[in-house]
């Protein structure tokens, strides 16, 4: 950890340009509640830090009829008690507001969260869910990624060396829709062992599930969408057995590991219980009614 | 490799600070170390017990999880700096008469966590104040003395 | 009674809240000071072939390497002397310290670690007891029959550290009068104690060659006679400073990083400090023992417990440190707080390849409640008897004795203990819900007394100090504070006590085995009654008065009837100086005194998840055998935090292993309890002045976390009928059961 600098520009540009400049070197920086505990065990040694945070385009939640942005340095706690994403984007708030401790909401940032690109990440599955995509800013331009893409493997990215993230956009949600956050853990304050987001839009009468997406954390390489899942509902008015058969379904499509914290097929079966429960809420909230 | 060193000015409980760093020190070692303020304990270094619970800038943070350059500019309120000489602040007053500490280690933070609390919600139910102190564990008093102690000094306040 | 029984705040409590005290790594001097750095083993089990650390030693920074070339060749052990500090020709744990650095700062420290390099040939390893003891097992240590060992450790064999059998009775003839023999098997795993500061040392050597250590520990002379050991040094030649002890729950008591600071701080000729980081604390630092349980017990089919038959299979570590403390609170507590007629306990200590294991917060309490409560639960289930009444059918009473416990038991309350625990929850009036169950388990515990001394001084003013070298983990050192000022008729703000270091204190005993109030209490209590004594002799000759017409009452002494004619204590010890028995001053002393039974009830009410297996505390209820409670609220906060480490141990804790390293020494994947996972505990005491003990105390810091993993086990079993008989109850092990059962039908 000898002979570090440190750099906090004002500006995203300079930050880029910090990055072009030191290449490899270089590690960039938000909250640095992930990215300190790298560095003191360390999985990363750089020669120089590039802390965001001082950045003013980074930081904030803006709203317009085509939808939401939220910069990438806008904090866990700041998303978690915005009032206009608890009631818009709920399962937003909700999967922040399951990030650590008050303590780390206060320092951890949404990019952080997500481009530390663990699988466990729980607004990664919220923000697939709810159809969000990445701007990522580079030397020349700006381009948008579907946050579905956006994550390559554990601790992977699709970030290129001189790329930041800038924002992350959620399209507005149509009429009639809701949806569910749900998470398993070993105690209240814990990484989830799985996690389990739900979006889904009902037709404007009844309750033909009109789209659907069910996003699962902590159980593959990268947050996974269960399309498979989201097809058996796709169309139709589920009812129990339909809603249980979506959930075998995400079941089977995921790749869970053993580990420290929980077995494989533990996760599969948590992945079951979860995705059922979350299709039964997002139903009831998106019909208005159970 | 030479070591570089930045320049930072940081206001801790009031007082100015101008030092020169070394941009990998954590905010904590700095506060212990360097400014000898060693009520901010340190209980695992990696933002899971929040024995090294600040005020920084009005929010509750884990000094552990922050380097100090990140400080530069910032205002910083630690254990030291919420009674003046004699005159206990309620929380203090309140954990001494509930038995709310008892090694005393995560007192400094767990203080700070419910300071948080109090200084955003002056009246808290009991399931605020245990979300609120839910990144501070304590070994000794399983919490509930805890909670009667920061509820008590919320009546106080 | 006017100050003993009060709830008082801690007499450090102000220096805690305010964050003045100092804890092991606050202590700061006038000097510099090193930050030294251990090496520890990447291997479980490995012959060293070859250390060098002369790179080290170059590096600018470093003041000073130490390796086992730098101590006197001393091997070393409190029941087993097969310890030596630094390794040089195996290790056998994770972390076995093989050298240490100081240097001017912790980057430094730790760009030397790194430089020193060490040849190893990696043996087999085994992180498991049962594994450990198996025939032909590469054995751990290849000459243990030579080392010397206290004439207590029983069947030394192969990787055995210790086989004793211990029986009362004859349980075979036991088992034929039985109508149904039970056979179950348990096991407990490593948990650690994990309080909130981790290992912490500095470490001084001065120009005559004398050490000084300021540490927190639970056992100050302890340290203070390992490290003499070590460095074969006089007593007087090695000072401990006590600092405030950020918990320690058995895990502070033997030396881990202080002779690495002292040998540091000799070398270097500076002020050396080492502090563990969570992750070493975790790996190396005495965690409780893995424990393998059997029992076999036979029953009338009216309860009766006839016989009982216990196998227990430790794990020690790689070195037996403290782990005979173990066994011999095993021996004691295996067949349960019971009148059992027939019982045989083999104990069986062996090495392992990891840490060495020691006690923690009631060492093997929580363990054996969790099999034999669990068993008892089942048998009441099996003869369709209420636990409860199967439970007081069993439960002990005054003159019974159990294994070990050194005689006709006195003071014993267990049936009283368990029905007030079932009155407090209601056990009668339940109502049966689905996915809801209701769990009572008893804790057996027994407190005795260890030699032990302190002294009281009454100053000039009035006030008194109290001289002593005791721990406060619990509170003692308030509860003797309270002690005094019941005797000399003061309040305790007149009463000044700290711990003293080993320069000054008197001899005092451990903080552990919850007996440091019942020792160190008496020593004091009758220290304060010879100071009393004093006080009234000066007091008698000044007021022409005799001593037998003396009281001693409201910070004054005066002859009994006629309050007027007496004196201020203050006068008294302004007297006392130109009296001629000079200044009023005792130390006293107390040897060992015999056990007595401190019981735990809990009743718990769970509700377990049938998707997910994971278990919500709904309520818990404990009743505690505390003798009499000095200080009622430091008691209500033992029991209180205890329940809640047990909850822990039940449903969260363990230390998991692979390829003989921890994998989870972290809060993240060590998961104790938060805030929002306790429960409230309701707290019931039973309170009965105790035979022995200052004013009839009992033991408090430890009993009340033995009964929990039980309660919950059997609460578990109660809502979803499924025996998780291995610990901790996770969320995955009850899922998996449920669906076996639903399986099976």
């Amino acid at each position: 950890m000898k002979g570090i600098d440190y750099f906090a520009p004002p500006r995203l540009e300079e930050a880029v340009s910090l990055l072009r400049r030191y290449g490899k070197k270089a590690a960039l920086m938000a909250g640095g509640t992930d990215f300190l505990l790298r560095l003191e065990r360390g999985l990363v040694q750089p020669g120089v830090i590039v802390d965001l945070k001082k950045i003013r385009d980074l930081r904030g939640i803006k709203s317009n009829r085509a939808g939401l942005k939220i910069g990438a340095a806008t904090l866990m706690d700041e998303i978690a008690s915005s009032h206009l994403i608890q009631t818009r984007y709920g399962i937003l708030a909700k999967g922040a507001a399951a990030v650590g401790s008050i303590q780390t909401r206060n320092r951890a940032t949404l990019g952080g969260n997500l481009c530390n690109a663990s699988p466990a990440a729980d607004t990664a599955s919220p923000l697939i869910a709810l159809g969000g995509r990445a701007r990522i800013a580079g030397a020349k331009r700006v381009r948008e990624v579907p946050l579905e893409e956006f994550f390559l493997g554990p601790g992977k990215s699709c970030l290129q060396p001189n790329e930041i993230l800038k924002e992350i956009f959620i399209p507005s949600p149509v009429q009639r829709s809701a949806g569910s956050f749900q998470r398993c853990t070993r105690t209240a304050m814990d990484i989830a062992l799985v996690n389990c987001a739900v979006f889904l839009s009902l037709a404007s009468k009844g309750g033909v599930v009109q789209d659907i997406r069910i996003v699962l954390g902590a159980v593959a390489p990268t947050p996974v969408r269960v399309q498979a899942a989201e097809d058996v509902l796709r169309g139709k008015n589920p009812d129990e057995k339909t809603i249980e058969e979506a959930a075998d379904c995400a079941a089977a499509g995921v790749r869970p590991i053993d580990d420290v914290r929980s077995s494989a097929s533990y996760r599969r079966a948590m992945v079951r219980v979860l995705t059922k429960r979350a299709i039964e809420e997002a139903l009831r909230e998106a019909g208005g009614e159970a | 490799m030479a070591r570089r060193t930045k320049r930072i000015r940081v206001t801790v409980n009031g007082e100015r600070y101008e030092k020169e760093v070394s941009p990998s020190k954590s905010l904590l070692d700095f506060l212990r170390m360097d400014l000898n303020l060693t009520g901010t304990k340190e209980g695992c270094g990696e933002g899971e017990c929040g024995a090294c619970s600040i005020i920084m800038n009005g929010k509750l943070v884990d000094s552990c999880l922050i380097l100090t350059v990140e400080a530069d500019g910032q205002k910083i309120q630690t254990i030291e700096g919420i009674s003046r000489h004699d005159r206990l602040h309620p929380l203090q007053k309140a954990f001494a008469e509930k038995g709310a500490a008892q090694c005393g280690y995560c007192t400094p933070g767990m203080i700070m966590a419910a300071k948080y609390l109090l200084d955003h919600n002056p009246s808290p139910t009991a399931e605020q104040v245990l979300k609120a102190i839910a990144g501070n564990l304590c070994r000794c008093t399983g919490y509930g003395s805890i909670v009667d102690a920061v509820l008590s000094a919320a009546k106080e306040r | 009674m006017k100050v003993v029984g009060q709830g008082l705040p801690r007499v450090e409590i102000l220096e805690k809240v305010t964050g003045e005290s100092v804890f092991g790594a606050d202590v700061r001097l006038a000097a510099p000071i090193l930050i030294g750095k251990i090496l520890g083993s990447p291997h479980a089990h490995a012959r060293i072939k070859s250390i060098d650390a002369r790179k080290a030693e170059r590096l600018p920074g470093v003041k000073a390497v130490v390796t086992a070339q730098d101590l006197p060749p001393v091997k070393y052990g409190r029941f087993v002397r097969d310890e030596e500090y630094f390794a040089h020709k195996k290790v056998r744990l994770v972390g076995d310290k093989i050298a240490a650095v100081a240097a001017i700062d912790e980057e430094t420290a730790e760009e030397a670690i790194k430089l020193i390099k060490v040849e190893y040939e990696v043996l087999p390893h085994f992180t498991d007891g049962v594994e450990a003891m198996r025939e032909g097992a590469a054995l751990i240590h290849e000459e243990y029959d030579q080392y010397q060992a206290l004439s207590m450790v029983e069947g030394r064999k192969g990787n055995i550290c210790y086989h004793k059998q211990t029986v009362q009775g004859d349980t075979n003839r036991g088992f034929q009068e039985a109508e149904r023999i039970f056979e179950h098997s348990f096991y407990a795993p490593m948990v650690h104690q994990t309080y909130i500061e981790p290992h912490a040392v500095l470490a001084r050597v001065d120009a005559s060659g004398k050490a000084t250590v300021w540490v927190p520990t639970q056992a100050q002379f302890f340290i203070r006679a390992s490290i003499a050991e070590i460095f074969q040094l006089p007593l007087i030649k090695v000072r401990v400073i006590p600092t405030e002890i950020g918990g320690g729950f058995g895990g502070k008591m033997l030396p881990t990083i202080e002779p690495a600071a002292v040998a540091l701080a000799r070398k270097s000729g500076m002020a050396v400090q080492i502090v563990m980081s969570r992750a070493e604390d975790f790996q190396v630092a005495n965690p409780r023992t893995p424990c393998h349980l059997r029992y076999k017990t036979g029953v009338k089919l009216d309860g009766t417990i006839m016989a009982r038959e216990v196998e227990l299979v430790f794990g020690t570590g790689a070195y037996c440190g403290n782990g005979l403390v173990i066994c011999q609170r095993a021996e004691m507590l295996a067949s349960g707080p019971y009148r059992i007629p027939n019982v045989k306990i083999d104990l069986f200590c062996a090495y392992t390849n990891h840490a060495n294991c020691g006690p923690y917060r009631a060492p093997s309490g929580p363990q054996i409640s969790f099999a034999s409560e669990s068993q008892i639960d089942i048998i009441a289930r099996e003869l369709n008897l209420d636990p409860v009444e199967m439970r007081l059918k069993n439960a002990i009473e005054e003159g019974d004795t159990t294994p070990a416990c050194g005689g006709p038991l006195k003071s014993v309350h267990a049936k009283e203990t368990l029905l007030k625990a079932a009155e407090a929850a209601g056990w009668k009036e339940r109502r049966r819900e689905k996915n809801r169950g209701r769990g009572i388990a008893l804790g057996y515990w027994l407190v005795g007394g260890m030699a032990s001394s302190a002294g009281v001084k009454l100053n000039e003013d009035g006030t008194a100090t109290v001289m002593t070298g005791v721990i406060d983990l619990s509170g003692t050192v308030t509860s003797l504070g309270q002690i005094v000022a019941e005797v000399l008729g003061v309040e305790l703000d007149d009463v000044h006590v700290r711990t003293a270091d080993s320069d000054f204190a008197p001899h005092s005993t451990i903080s552990a085995g919850s007996q440091a109030l019942r020792s160190m209490g008496s020593a004091t209590k009758w220290a304060a009654e010879e100071v009393k004594k004093q006080i009234m002799e000066v007091a008698a000759d000044k007021l022409e008065a005799e001593v037998s017409d003396l009281v001693v009452e409201g910070k004054r002494v005066y002859v009994k009837g006629s309050p007027e004619r007496g004196l201020s204590l203050g006068q008294v010890g302004q007297l006392s100086l130109t009296h001629k028995r000079g200044p009023i001053v005792s130390i006293q002393s107390v040897s060992i005194f015999p056990n007595q039974p401190a019981i735990s009830a809990h009743v718990t009410d769970v509700e377990v998840n049938p998707e997910t297996g994971a278990v919500k505390v709904l309520r818990y209820v404990a009743a505690q055998d505390v003798g009499t409670a000095i200080n009622p609220l430091s008691v209500m906060g033992q029991v209180q935090g205890a329940v809640i480490q047990g909850l822990g141990q039940a449903l969260t804790e363990e230390c998991i292993f692979q390829n003989g390293r921890m994998i989870n020494p972290t809060f993240l994947d060590y998961k104790i309890f938060s805030s929002l996972d306790a429960p409230r505990v309701e707290v019931h005491l039973v309170e009965h002045a105790a035979e022995d003990g200052p004013f009839g105390a009992k033991g408090i810091g430890e009993p009340s976390i033995i009964p929990v993993p039980a309660a919950v086990a059997n609460a578990v079993y109660d809502a979803v009928g499924v025996r998780i008989s291995d610990l901790p109850l996770t969320a995955e092990k009850i899922l998996m059961a449920i669906q076996e059962k639903n399986k099976s039908g």
